[in-house]
């Protein structure tokens, strides 16, 4: 490791295999993990509350779970607060000034739930994605869900907010297609045959409004403008095994990151469609990445290795 | 035909022989099914390949996939291929609205070796070390009240600039 360089931190998420993280949209030091024992085939799960100095990373709380966790995400609107996805199909939100359990547990969808992603507009909503092909939408203060969203025939791994629009969210599935939605309507405004195998992963541009980056089991990562669905804008290839996740810079509309079963996290130039970093020190697959919203330079990942990493990669130094 | 159909054809037509990960696994089970009748062999292997199927390959509902099986259209077909190996059954996939995927070893990760293992106890049923019981509680105190104002993201100062 290059002395001179800023730091890399590593944090063991011992016994628990990491699945996602994000980082605190208050607070830059706050990271939040979600693992799972035994890879998320069976067996409890772990929501870790990180907290990321400029020596190393101390865990502030740890919470244990029935089930495994796959998603984790803050609420917008309490710096303390943040949702789960669980592989019983149950959806908890927790506090960090309160220990040991949730303060709120939702169980509606009938299997594992794979997302979960919090309205980055009008802050006072939520949106699940699960193997039962629904999306459901919730409000924090509301023992039930408030709509559900059918119109996949298979597994949702993904639904996400747009950065821009207060009512409008993609979503992803095992039934290779990226649909658009509006909370106004029950079905689909549009679907995309986004890729010739599963759809993992996607994400909005927050620089170009109509931008939506997809990632499949079929290797590739998709740039997509909604208004043309006809054919994605580039396709970067490169990883060699299924595309986990992808994640779009908060920073910059050119840059996009992806964690793969391939053991790496690359970040790429959509611009160009140049691949400008490989992150090779995990051992294992990488599930979770997500750029630091106030550290421009930081960037975050986790893996089944039990692991977390936090540095800042060459291409943004 | 349904995206659900596709799925269980190709689950029917799926490479499980070449497959080392699946191959490992099904060793272990075997050696363990011994003891058992050919019929309980069978019904372990049959189980080991859907549990393997729908986590690694693609997800489905055994019951689904049974009904569908039972289908008068289904019980044709695989009488059909008795006399025939199971060349309907890789016919089917090639002309289903999707390409098959590639299937097999070479196209497959390779999951840690820990990862086998589990899948190999939860596929023969044996219970998994180590799973603590959580109890199903709400936290006891009241919840933090907000106090700080939703900070700018970053391409939101960009937009304001």
């Amino acid at each position: 490791m290059n002395p001179l360089g800023p730091p890399f931190l590593k944090y063991r998420t011992a016994g628990y295999q990491g699945y996602a993280l994000q980082w605190n949209p208050f607070f830059e030091h706050k990271l939040a993990v979600a693992s799972s024992s035994n890879f998320g085939l069976v067996g409890n799960g772990r929501l870790h509350i990180l907290n990321v100095g400029p020596n190393g990373i101390e865990a502030e709380r740890m919470y244990d779970t029935q089930d495994g966790l796959f998603d984790v995400c803050w609420s917008e609107v309490n710096e303390n607060q943040l949702v789960t996805a669980s592989g019983d199909g149950s959806i908890k939100l927790w506090d960090t000034t309160l220990s040991d359990f949730p303060i709120q547990n939702w169980h509606e969808h009938q299997r594992e739930v794979f997302s979960v992603n919090w309205n980055l507009v009008t802050k006072d909503s939520f949106l699940s994605a699960s193997w039962d092909n629904t999306i459901k939408l919730w409000n924090q203060n509301n023992p039930r869900s408030l709509q559900t969203f059918s119109g996949h025939s298979h597994c949702v791994y993904s639904a996400m907010w747009s950065p821009h629009s207060p009512n409008m969210f993609a979503s992803c599935s095992g039934d290779h297609t990226l649909k658009l939605w509006d909370t106004n309507s029950p079905m689909p405004v549009q679907t995309i045959l986004a890729h010739s195998n599963e759809v993992l992963s996607l994400d909005w541009n927050k620089y170009q409004n109509h931008q939506v980056v997809t990632g499949s089991v079929d290797h590739t990562i998709k740039v997509w403008d909604l208004r043309r669905p006809d054919r994605e804008l580039n396709c970067l290839r490169g990883h060699e095994y299924a595309v986990r996740k992808v994640k779009c810079s908060p920073h910059s509309g050119a840059l996009v990151a992806s964690t793969s079963y391939d053991m790496t996290m690359r970040i790429w130039d959509i611009t160009t469609s140049d691949l400008i970093e490989i992150h090779d020190a995990h051992t294992e697959f990488v599930l979770g990445v997500d750029f630091n919203l106030y550290r421009e330079r930081e960037i975050a990942t986790c893996a089944w290795d039990e692991s977390v990493h936090v540095f800042t990669p060459r291409c943004l130094m | 035909m349904s995206a659900m159909q596709a799925t269980f054809e190709r689950f029917d037509s799926y490479d499980f022989d070449t497959d080392a990960n699946f191959q490992a696994g099904l060793q272990s089970i075997l050696t363990k099914q011994q003891d058992k009748t050919t019929e309980q062999q069978k019904e372990a292997v049959d189980n080991a390949k859907f549990f393997y199927f729908s986590r690694f390959v693609e997800a489905f509902d055994l019951n689904e996939y049974k009904t569908w099986k039972q289908s008068p259209q289904q019980q044709q077909q695989s009488t059909s291929t008795d006399n025939n190996d199971n060349s309907a059954a890789q016919e089917s996939v090639a002309s289903s609205a999707q390409p098959a995927q590639p299937a097999g070893a070479s196209s497959e990760p390779t999951y840690p070796k820990s990862f086998q293992e589990i899948c190999e106890l939860i596929a023969s049923g044996q219970p998994i070390p180590g799973i603590r019981q959580i109890p199903n509680n709400l936290a006891e105190g009241t919840p933090s009240e907000t106090k700080l104002a939703p900070r700018q993201k970053p391409w939101e100062k960009a937009a304001a600039a």
